[in-house]
This record gives C-alpha cells, structure tokens and sequence, in this order.
C-alpha cells in the first residue's frame, strides 16, 4: 500500500511511501496505562536510525509523516505508553519487528514500527512545528 | 581452416555434416567441441575479425518500447560476436530459475538446474574462471577477510559471482578455430534464409550472402543458428518462403518473451557500524569474485517477487557513476573501446582503494530478471538491409511486477538488515511510486533472452527442451533466446553450459 496526500504541505521527496509488512497498528486505546515508564523520555524518543544517519531533520520528518498518518497516535503519551507497554529492552523490540516483518516505509526508510514510534516522539519533543 | 566466403564464386555450395550459423560465444565454443571430429563442421560468421561499420549497419532496428540501448552497437557483429564488449560478469543460474513458479506467469524450463550442472562445470573454463566452485567458503579459503553479512540462510544469501578476465573469444579461441582439421569458418558470410522441404519438416540448405551481392549454398545434416536471440528471431520469421508466418512460428511465438535483466540503483544501505566489507566490494585486480545479496527461494515464495541480486557499492563511489544507458555509445567501436579501458583500469591494483569513510553508506544496485511477457517483442518491420532482410523492432516491455518486486527486494533486504544489526535500507524516491513509471536511469545487461522460448509444447515454446526447433528435425538454436526465463544472473555461463549440451545432444544425434 502506498499513500501520498497531496495535502501534506511536504517537497515531494518527504511524501510518506508507507507499506506495512504483517504491521499491526497497534494503537492502544487511552485507557490502557503504561506498566513502565521509568525509563527516561529522552532514552524511549532515541531511535537507531538516529545514530546511523545523524541527522536530526530526517528523524523529525519522518516523525512527523508517522503521526501524519497515524493521529490516533500522535500524542505524547499514546506514544510513550505504547513504546513501554510490552516492558522490553526496546532494542529487543526493534529486533523483533524486523524478524516478524512489522515495519512500515516512511519517506524511503525501512523502519521497525517501534523504531517509527520512537521517531515520531522524537519529533513531538524536538519540534514546535505541527505539520 | 578460414575462408573469406567473398573468394568463393557467386552460387557456390558449401557442404558439412554440422553448420552452425554464427561465431559468438555460443557458435565458437560449439564448434571448439568438434575441433577433433571426424565430422565436417562449417562455422559461419557475417562479419570479419574485427568491428567494421557496415556489418554493424546490417544490425540497425528501431526500438519502441522502454528506453534501451542501439540496437547496432548492443550486439557485435564480427568473429567473437558480443563478448568483444562483454563485461565478463559469471554465474550460474539459481535452482528456482528453471522451476515452474505459481507466482510467476509463463515460468518453467522444461531442464532443471541438475540437468545443466555438468556443463557449468565445464563451461568455466572457456570464460577462464579460475574454479566452478561459486560457494562462499570456497573464497572464503582464499581470501579469509571475505566475511559474510550474517544473514538469516531461509531468509537471505549471498550469491557468489566470478569475473572472467573477461574473455574476448574472437581473440581467445580464433588460432584454435583456425587450426582446427574438422572446423571449417567462413568469414562474411550473412544468413539471408532458411530453405526447407515443402513440409517444413527438414531444413534443406541455408543461403548466405555477402555484402557485395554474391550468394552461397550451405547443406548440412543439422543446422545451428547462434546468432543471438535477436538474429536468430529476426532470420526465423524471416525465413517465410515455406512458412509464410516464418519458421517455428505455427503459433505466433517467434521473438515474443523479448526479456532482459533490470540493472538499477534502488537504494541505499547506511550501516549501523563499521564491518569488514571486502566479501562485496569490487576489488578486481585482487580477487575475481564477490558477493550480492539475493532472496532465498523460499522468502521469494513467501513473498511472490522475481529473482534478482543486489551489489552493494560504497555511495562516495557509486554517486560518481553513469547509468550504462546514459554511456552506452551509438557507434560499435567506442563501446568496444570502452570496455578495453575498463579492463585496463580493472587490472591496475591502485584504481580501487576504499577508505573507511566510503563504507558508511552503500548504494544498493538491483539485478532483478524480467517476468517472460509475450508482448515484449521484436518483431520485422518494413525497412530492409543491404541484403533485403527486413529490419527488426523491438517493443521491450516492462509490467508493475518487476517494480514490485525490486520494491519489495529492498523491503525485505531492509528487515534482515535491521533484524542483523547491521544497518537500515532506505529505498529511493522512484521505487516507492506505486505505479508503472521507470526512471531514465533504467538500465539492462544488453541481455537478449526469450525470443525463441523453451517449451515441450510448442504452443508456449519455439524450441524443445533439446534446443531444437519444433516441428523441424534438423534445426537447432543455441542461443539466450531460448530462456524459458531470464534468470537472476547474467546469462553467459548458462549460455555456454546449454550449448555444450546442445552439442552432445548433436553428437549424439549425428553419430
């Protein structure tokens, strides 16, 4: 499946392409509360492609299109919750998305949904800006 | 023994037990098989010993279709044929490329990788590969830094390719045919037609022509066409005195499945760390082999794609580099030319040095085939060449199949990358459109295959799985035409490995 809308005020090159491999959307609903949340926001919004590519802008697009496209998830707390539901080494979990095929392609990346999750807090903390 | 046929009188009939009609790759390492035969072969080549523009004149066309490469300069016509600009890229077909696949339409050779094995084994040695072993731990004994990406076997591998040096056949072997008691090579000697018995059951003699008008008989007891799969389609249909619709074309076959294999740049690999990467780096003046990564014959049945393999070129390098169809030239010559620089470039040890900054990012390349697709076609049109031989048109023809599945290459390329730790894919921007557009920078290997089909039946084949051509006795086509599908490697190996079967097929059959 690919998506693109016309509406999203992007250059073209930062349209989502978005595909799901045996994705689940996995958007909890509000009332579910994180068993964990110890870990520090900071740590949860790091994802690996951030320390791969090292640019800071490219994790916020990306951020950005994934809570585009996904607005049940685009708060905060939706987010920390889901990311710290499962009480794993998130690493773990990014690991596990690959092997089961949950990802999603978002403006030409092959990202672990969870490692998408954490781009799109990411954004929410690093950017001011609503898309 | 070589005649220039042009000595010979205008009429004159030539006669042998076995001719084979073309001194390429496949025609000359036919007729080297019979060098010590008491059997009387005839080797025809149109051209001379070298490029000459007026031969490479008599293979103009029009192309219709995608985007490809001169048609008169994308196959040579001389002693040697293409592989005077071959890149010398070897490997052998994969075991799933032969199979009927359910997800792949019109797939299915009637041989099976098992039946051309033998003849891999000996076909290495006439592109001078220095093993048939294609294993990874094979070069992984002679080069132990050749580490493999640790990738899961049921998911991914790594295909070995070899590079031959690569061998110029029309110099390589020309003593050899020369010297040989049995073989006998005209040179300038251009198939015009193909005449058989009012039955078209039996090809009674063959006329060939030279440039300056002169005509010649060949009468043989099995006859070979090794023209490329291009000429051979183009000299079947039009061959069409008893078949009006052109030999072995009862069933509108005849330069349908046109296919190629699909050569672009897809996407780029960031790694997550530094690894050693020598396994596949292109170091040619080192080691004559490396590794692409490919999908394993279960994930593509998971995953319903085409077979195909992907290089990985360190981004600082590939950046830099052409598309070859925006470099390959209109003129025969220069392509040769070409080619030679890069095989000096190839052999000096100080054109290639990878520092470490170039192995941050990679830039993944596809070698994907082409679904067979009967309207990918050449068909005659009404232009004649010098010898009034309808010309040819070529309607290469791609589908949303092979986009998908070089989409999804990348996308599983992209999970086992991420699942390995060892980096994240990101797919460009063209790849990700969902529709049927190609970039300009869409390339192929100058790859013709399909055009006279394998198939037991010969309502979905021209040829048998002997390489003969259905319904006629004698006439046989050793040629990438007969790919039933094109395969995710570059089909010159396979080539010779069907034509040295072909040929003990032929021993066999003449006694």
């Amino acid at each position: 499946m690919a998506i693109k809308n016309p509406d999203l005020k992007m250059e073209r090159r930062k349209f989502i392409q978005y595909t799901v491999a045996g994705f689940i959307t996995a958007s909890l609903p509000l009332s579910v509360q994180s068993q964990n949340l110890t870990l520090p926001e900071a740590a949860i919004a790091d994802p690996n492609l951030l320390s791969f590519i090292e640019n800071k802008e490219e994790v916020l697009t990306v951020g950005k299109i994934y809570r585009y496209h996904f607005p049940d998830e685009d708060n905060k707390r939706t987010l920390k919750t889901t990311l710290t539901k499962r009480n794993q080494d998130l690493e773990q979990l990014v690991e596990k998305d690959f092997e089961l095929g949950n990802t999603v392609i978002i403006n030409g990346w092959v990202l672990s949904i969870t490692e998408a999750r954490q781009c799109a807090l990411y954004s929410i903390i690093h950017s001011e800006k609503p898309i | 023994m070589h005649i220039d046929i042009r000595t010979l009188q205008n009429g004159s009939e030539i006669e042998g037990d076995l001719c084979i009609i073309g001194a390429g790759a496949a025609g000359i390492s036919m007729a080297l098989e019979w060098a010590n035969s008491t059997k009387r072969v005839i080797l025809l080549e149109g051209g001379g010993f070298n490029v000459e523009a007026e031969m490479q004149n008599l293979y103009k066309g029009e192309s219709i279709g995608q985007r490809y490469y001169p048609l008169n300069s994308a196959r040579l016509h001389f002693f040697g044929g293409t592989t005077g600009h071959w890149a010398g890229w070897c490997a052998p077909y994969d075991p799933i490329d032969f199979k009927k696949r359910d997800w792949v339409e019109h797939s299915g050779w009637p041989i099976s990788y098992n039946d051309l094995d033998p003849y891999y084994k000996k076909a290495y040695k006439l592109v001078e590969l220095p093993t048939p072993d294609f294993d990874t731990s094979y070069w992984q004994r002679q080069a132990p830094n050749m580490v493999l990406l640790p990738l899961d076997k049921n998911k991914a591998w790594t295909k070995m390719w070899q590079f031959s040096p690569p061998t110029r056949f029309g110099t390589k072997y020309r003593e050899d045919i020369l010297k040989a008691k049995s073989v006998h090579l005209y040179t300038y000697a251009n198939l015009t037609n193909i005449e058989t018995n009012p039955e078209v059951s039996n090809v009674k003699k063959i006329q060939v022509q030279s440039l300056d008008g002169k005509k010649y008989y060949v009468k043989a007891k099995a006859f070979v066409m090794a023209c490329g799969a291009i000429q051979n389609a183009r000299m079947l249909l039009a061959s069409n005195k008893q078949a009006p619709k052109g030999l072995g074309n009862d069933n509108d076959l005849v330069g349908r499945y046109f296919m190629e294999h699909l050569e672009v740049k897809s996407a780029d690999l960031v790694m997550a760390s530094e690894r050693e990467m020598s396994m596949y780096l292109l170091d040619f003046a080192r080691i004559r082999a490396r590794g692409e990564l490919a999908l394993s014959e279960q994930w593509q049945q998971e995953h319903h794609v085409l077979n195909g393999t992907t290089s990985m070129t360190p981004k600082t390098i590939a950046e830099n580099e052409k598309a070859a169809i925006d470099w390959f030239p209109d003129d025969a010559a220069a392509s040769i030319e070409r080619m030679e620089k890069w095989d000096k470039a190839k052999a000096d040890t100080t054109t290639i040095k990878y520092k470490p900054a170039d192995l941050k990012v990679f830039e993944l390349f596809t070698r994907m085939e082409q679904s067979p697709n009967p309207n990918s076609r050449v068909f005659l049109n009404q232009e004649k060449d010098e010898m009034g031989i309808p010309r040819i048109t070529l309607d290469w023809k791609l589908t949303s199949f092979e986009k998908d599945s070089i989409r999804k290459l990348y996308e599983l390329i992209g999970q086992e990358a991420g699942r390995t730790r060892v980096g994240r894919v990101k797919i460009m921007d063209w790849l990700l459109d969902n529709d049927t557009s190609w970039p300009e920078f869409l390339s192929a290997g100058w790859h013709h295959m399909g055009t006279t089909k394998m198939n037991e039946n010969p309502k979905e084949g021209v040829v048998d799985a002997n390489c003969k051509v259905h319904g006629i006795d004698n006439l046989y086509i050793a040629s990438t035409g007969c790919y039933s599908t094109a395969g995710a490697a570059n089909p010159t190996l396979t080539l010779l490995a069907l034509t040295l079967r072909l040929s003990d097929h032929l021993k066999e059959k003449l006694g």
